[in-house]
């Protein structure tokens, strides 16, 4: 057992120092830099909120893509899936293996993952899109 | 040109080289470098401003110049100093609105890299103040119908040309040889990309086939251009030009990811695309054609993604520890969601000129 607040319970409350006691005492033109970070400890924040859903899901789509047993055999743990299967998947659409009738579904699968990463690194961006 | 924030003055031994080649150049014996200093931006090429007094010559009198080389860790993909100052001349003999070059030296023993030097031009060339000055709004359409023009006359210059013979050989297929070249770089980057790979097999089995190949600036976008007192006062940043297919330079300049935010702005954030057509148009005498423009802005998108992948893998392999390449390496699935909504969008369009 850990002690609270968790890494994203800290990440949140160090952001929101940066942003509300610290930025304005920088002056102009060193504000984008405290942005930047600010920005950067909201994504690890969401990231650390996310966990492992995000991942566990993409794994399921492409175990209904290739098999459950073809992403079985290609790693030991689900990191070590992912990065196999992802590479299968890369090589699969540039030689023109899904051109054919399983093109939607696939447009389908690859445009779910881009969300899932999307809600984690800009999820603003997502919803102009209408996409949320 | 503008510096932006702040400028980095540069060593002794720069300043000594230089002043032999100088001299040597201008035909003039005594000159004195008044200024040296580092300007902002550009992470492939280093700029300067140099400001020079020449005792003699036909250069007598003050100037105030630009020196550009390859920065200490030049990375490939673009072209060198002397193929850029070649295309720069071909630029200025075609009257289009470039800094006028003015000598060049591939000798990288004089001040340790090659380079060349330009003269200065006025103006602003940050693309964020540029789509926000609200003095600008009233010349926002004509100076981009001013850019349409400009990149008309660029177009206008064919392969083969005697001066740009350091260039590549211009592409059979400028769509293809595009794809190859991203492949490429993906295959140098660490991670697979699903989502990069399905846009480049969509514009693949898509690719039309060029009407034309010409001199195109390949990097031709906000930012890479000067406003001085509402008009455009420069064509910067040649590093990119290559023989291709004109409307990859069109799609470039009107691409989502160059607008700098202002996204209804659809002409680089500056103004409306009609106006820039219009002056395109006006110039090369042609209609451009709808359609091809969505597939080459596809491929902006991908290039752009591309672009943002290797800089976030510039920080995450060791070799330059930055917050903002981080971040940029986080803004790929932004690209990503464009180019699939962009697909998406010209879906059942037909490309009857299609390979």
């Amino acid at each position: 057992m850990r002690n609270s607040p968790d890494a994203a319970g800290l990440l949140h409350v160090a952001r929101e120092t940066l942003l509300n006691e610290l930025l304005e005492l920088l002056p102009e033109e060193r504000r984008y830099a405290m942005r930047m970070a600010a920005n950067a400890l909201a994504i690890a924040a969401r990231e650390a909120e996310t966990g492992e859903a995000d991942l566990v899901k993409e794994l399921r789509l492409l175990s209904e893509l290739y098999g459950e047993n073809v992403v079985q055999a290609a790693g030991a743990n689900l990191h070590e899936r992912i990065a196999k299967m992802n590479k299968r998947f890369a090589k699969d659409i540039r030689d023109g293996i899904f051109d054919g009738a399983c093109a939607q579904g696939v447009q389908a699968l690859i445009m779910d993952q881009v969300r899932a990463r999307l809600r984690i690194s800009n999820p603003s961006y997502l919803r102009a899109a209408g996409l949320d | 040109m503008n510096g932006g924030n702040g400028s980095v003055p540069v060593g002794e031994e720069l300043s000594h080289g230089l002043g032999e080649f100088l001299s040597e150049v201008s035909d003039c014996e005594t000159l004195e470098i008044i200024a040296l200093e580092r300007l902002s931006g550009g992470a492939v090429q280093e700029n300067y401003a140099l400001d020079v007094h020449f005792s003699s010559g036909a250069m007598a009198g003050r100037h105030e110049l630009v020196l550009r080389a390859d920065a200490p860790s030049a990375v490939a993909a673009s072209r060198s100093r002397a193929d850029e100052f070649a295309v720069l001349k071909v630029a200025w003999e075609a009257g289009l609105k470039v800094p006028e070059p003015l000598w060049v030296c591939a000798d990288d023993s004089l001040i340790g890299r090659a380079f060349y030097v330009m003269r200065r031009l006025p103006g602003d060339a940050s693309g964020h103040r540029l789509v926000r000055d609200p003095s600008l709004d009233a010349v926002r359409e004509s100076l981009v119908e001013r850019l349409g023009e400009e990149l008309a006359r660029l177009h206008t210059i064919e392969p083969p040309h005697p001066e740009l013979e350091g260039l590549p050989q211009p592409p059979l297929s400028p769509a293809h040889a595009r794809i190859q070249e991203y492949r490429g770089y993906l295959d140098k980057l660490p991670e697979p990309q699903p989502a990069l790979e399905w846009g480049l097999r969509w514009l693949e089995r898509k690719a039309p086939v060029s009407d034309e190949v010409v001199l195109c600036h390949c990097d031709y976008r906000t930012g890479n251009y000067l406003v001085e007192q509402g008009e455009l006062s420069g064509i910067l940043d040649w590093e990119f030009a290559s023989w291709s297919d004109p409307l990859e330079d069109i799609a470039w300049f009107c691409a989502r990811c160059w607008r700098f935010g202002q996204w209804h702005q659809e002409a680089g954030g500056m103004g409306s695309r009609e106006a820039f057509y219009r002056g395109y148009e006006r110039i090369s005498g042609k209609s451009i054609t709808k359609k091809f423009i969505s597939y080459w802005e596809v491929m902006a998108t991908v290039r752009w993604a591309i672009i943002a992948l290797q800089q976030g893998h510039r920080h995450t392999s060791g070799d330059e520890n930055s917050l903002e390449l981080a971040l940029t390496g986080r803004m790929v699935p932004e690209m990503e969601l464009d180019i699939l909504m962009q697909i998406e969008a010209v879906k059942g369009e037909v490309f009857e000129r299609a390979q």
